[in-house]
């Protein structure tokens, strides 16, 4: 009993910073209408700047967190403006940001290894003490990721569903045309949906970079599992993307105690050729 | 005017028959004009074009289902891959000659090309097609890392051998001779049997499909078997350069193989050169190779310079640097309107110099 407890919990835990950015690519895909290759190199790019801010220039991790994300936000924001809002509806389903994406991965892997070197760094835990309760350990660090992954869910929430700009955002989403006739600059809004969404890579890369370690190809699993989130959600479907992120880490905690580390990626991914045998439009998503 | 004098030239299909013609002839060529000239790096040279060729085969055989057909499969390294590890793995347990690989290898790559398509048959939307090929591939190279005991993970399977001889021709890898002329011919069929599949009825069907699912099944094309038909064709053609790609390299990773690397070199080859040509796909795939050789020196800025000319590329050149005739005269005009514009503005400043001193020579008479 204990067993299913701990990894009930260990999967809730996990599954939060799968639902951040699973969140943050279902948004790219409402909005921008494509999809992100270059969301896991954002994620490793978070956890690098979280690196440079706390250790090399020596912030302490609430303010370098901070600047982190905000430095990542502008960069996307950046990269967005310069090179995928050009190319922005081109092709009949976006297959040239698509491209563009795929290049930008290559790019921010690059300038990585170029700039932090190709070996793998590491940043202290946020906290070092372990919880028991029950029967049931827990690092207490783990327990920091969870709950600032929960807090960075409600907020995305409450500005997509209470705010003006959210709502500028969700009409953007469902009509580009009809929402640039109501006045909504579409244009800026495409830029700032693309940096809130790698904002949240990067809140997820800070968490978890005391956890994993960082290096520059720490990107490339975690770009398949926001997808796999984002199908099981349903593609441009935020609460599905938050539901399936904690399902999704449910199931991965179960296979790695039941099947070995080795398998739990082939479960997730095949968890992707299931739905989309049974309901191709994901969980929540509606069928078009 | 020029540019639409050297489009004209182009445009002719005996001029486009006579370039390739030349290319085949120049590729066939090679190895003698080398050793005729004494060249010092002739291996090296023949190693360079044995790569160009084997990623332009690789690259034509997925733009058959990618640029003709629309579908965007990112799991055409699968087949690849598993036409390379059957052959090496029946060469090592079974004691098979490699010969044989190029019979088995690729019709296993078939077998696994139906697999990708049944699921693949089910989706229309290309992010969803995406998506679900990226896991498959993943799921593969998964497999392929765990199973230690037969392909030996990431350590690397390397037991293999090489071709051995037939018909007198010796394949020791002292010389690259016998493996460049074996690659040709494996890319020259294979780029013969896209050409001609491209103008068949089949190649019709693919490009309404393309263009319009909707359309294309109204006018009675049988969608799913005309997918499945090139699904099967597109990775059995991707087998055969498994297969060569094993015994030439004689080392096989799982990512490396099955890697999402690979499949972006594809996707970077096929979008530079041009999709849905025969011409696009062998001239990206030859640009990128040896451009990324001649950036074999400065060894940490390659892949910058790489994703920066795929950046620039798509940004400016959208459909490939030999599709865009549009483009490219649109820019023509622009350089002609320029010239014509700095001419007139020339004109006018001589002239207004001129009524300058007439008017200063007035003064001072």
């Amino acid at each position: 009993m204990a067993v299913i407890i701990q990894n009930l919990i260990n999967g809730i835990i996990s599954g939060s910073y799968y639902a951040v950015l699973g969140v943050g690519l279902t948004v790219t895909w409402g909005v921008l209408k494509m999809i992100n290759v270059a969301h896991g190199n954002f994620y490793m790019m978070g956890a690098y700047m979280f690196y440079t801010f706390s250790i090399i220039m020596g912030f302490p991790v609430i303010p370098s967190m901070i600047a982190g994300v905000a430095a990542v936000f502008v960069l996307g924001m950046i990269m967005e403006k310069f090179v995928l809002a050009p190319s922005l509806g081109r092709g009949k389903f976006g297959d040239t940001p698509f491209i563009l994406t795929l290049a930008m991965g290559i790019l921010l892997e690059n300038v990585a290894q170029l700039v932090w070197g190709e070996t793998n760094v590491g940043v202290p835990y946020f906290n070092d003490s372990i919880i028991k309760v029950m029967g049931i350990t827990m690092a207490s660090q783990r327990l920091i990721v969870a709950a600032v992954a929960m807090v960075t869910l409600i907020v995305v929430l409450v500005i997509i569903k209470r705010t003006k700009f959210g709502w500028a955002i969700s009409a953007t989403a469902q009509n580009t045309f009809a929402a640039s006739l109501m006045g909504i600059n579409t244009k800026q809004i495409y830029m700032v949906t693309f940096g809130i969404a790698t904002a949240l890579c990067a809140i997820a890369g800070s968490l978890l970079a005391p956890i994993y370690g960082i290096n520059p190809w720490m990107g490339e699993s975690i770009q398949l599992k926001s997808f796999v989130v984002c199908i099981v959600g349903g593609l441009g479907s935020v609460g599905g993307s938050i539901v399936a992120g904690l399902l999704l880490g449910i199931i991965e905690s179960f296979a790695t105690q039941f099947l070995g580390s080795g398998w739990q990626n082939v479960i997730a991914y095949a968890l992707v050729i299931v739905m989309f045998w049974f309901r191709p439009a994901g969980i929540f998503g509606k069928m078009e | 005017m020029n540019t639409y004098k050297i489009f004209k030239f182009f445009d002719k299909s005996k001029s486009k028959a006579a370039i390739s013609l030349a290319f085949f002839a120049v590729l066939l060529m090679m190895p003698i004009i080398l050793r005729i000239s004494s060249y010092r790096n002739e291996s090296y040279v023949e190693g360079v074009l044995i790569l160009c060729m084997l990623w332009a085969a690789m690259t034509l055989s997925w733009n058959l289902l990618m640029g003709y057909m629309g579908i965007w499969s990112l799991a055409q390294q699968v087949f690849f891959g598993i036409a390379a590890y059957t052959s090496s793995m029946m060469n090592y347990y079974l004691h098979l000659s490699p010969w044989v690989g190029f019979i088995v290898g690729p019709l296993c790559a078939t077998f696994v090309g139906l697999l990708v398509a049944i699921p693949v048959l089910r989706l229309k939307a290309a992010p969803y097609i995406i998506i679900a090929t990226m896991c498959l591939s993943e799921i593969v190279r998964l497999i392929f890392i765990n199973l230690v005991k037969w392909t030996r993970g990431e350590l690397g399977f390397w037991q293999m051998e090489p071709f051995n001889s037939i018909l007198g021709i010796n394949f020791n890898g002292a010389d690259k001779i016998p493996y460049y002329y074996l690659i040709f011919i494996i890319f020259a069929a294979i780029a013969l049997v896209c050409a001609l599949l491209a103008k068949s009825s089949t190649g019709l069907a693919m490009k309404a499909i393309r263009d319009s699912q909707e359309a294309a099944e109204s006018l009675g094309v049988d969608i799913v078997k005309t997918k499945i038909k090139v699904f099967l064709i597109s990775s059995y053609l991707a087998g055969f350069c498994g297969v060569f790609f094993a015994h030439y390299i004689m080392i096989l990773t799982p990512t490396d193989v099955f890697g999402q690397g690979l499949m972006t070199e594809f996707i970077a080859m096929n979008v530079f050169g041009g999709m849905a040509t025969i011409r696009g796909p062998i001239f990206g795939a030859f640009f990128i190779t040896i451009i990324m050789e001649t950036l074999q020196g400065i060894d940490d800025y390659k892949l910058l310079i790489y994703a920066l000319i795929l950046i620039i590329t798509t940004l400016i050149l959208p459909n490939g640097i030999l599709n865009s005739k549009a483009q490219f005269i649109k820019w023509g005009n622009k350089v002609k309107n320029f010239r014509i514009h700095k001419k007139v503005e020339l004109k006018e400043f001589s002239s207004k110099s001129d009524s300058i001193k007439l008017v200063n020579n007035r003064i001072i008479s």
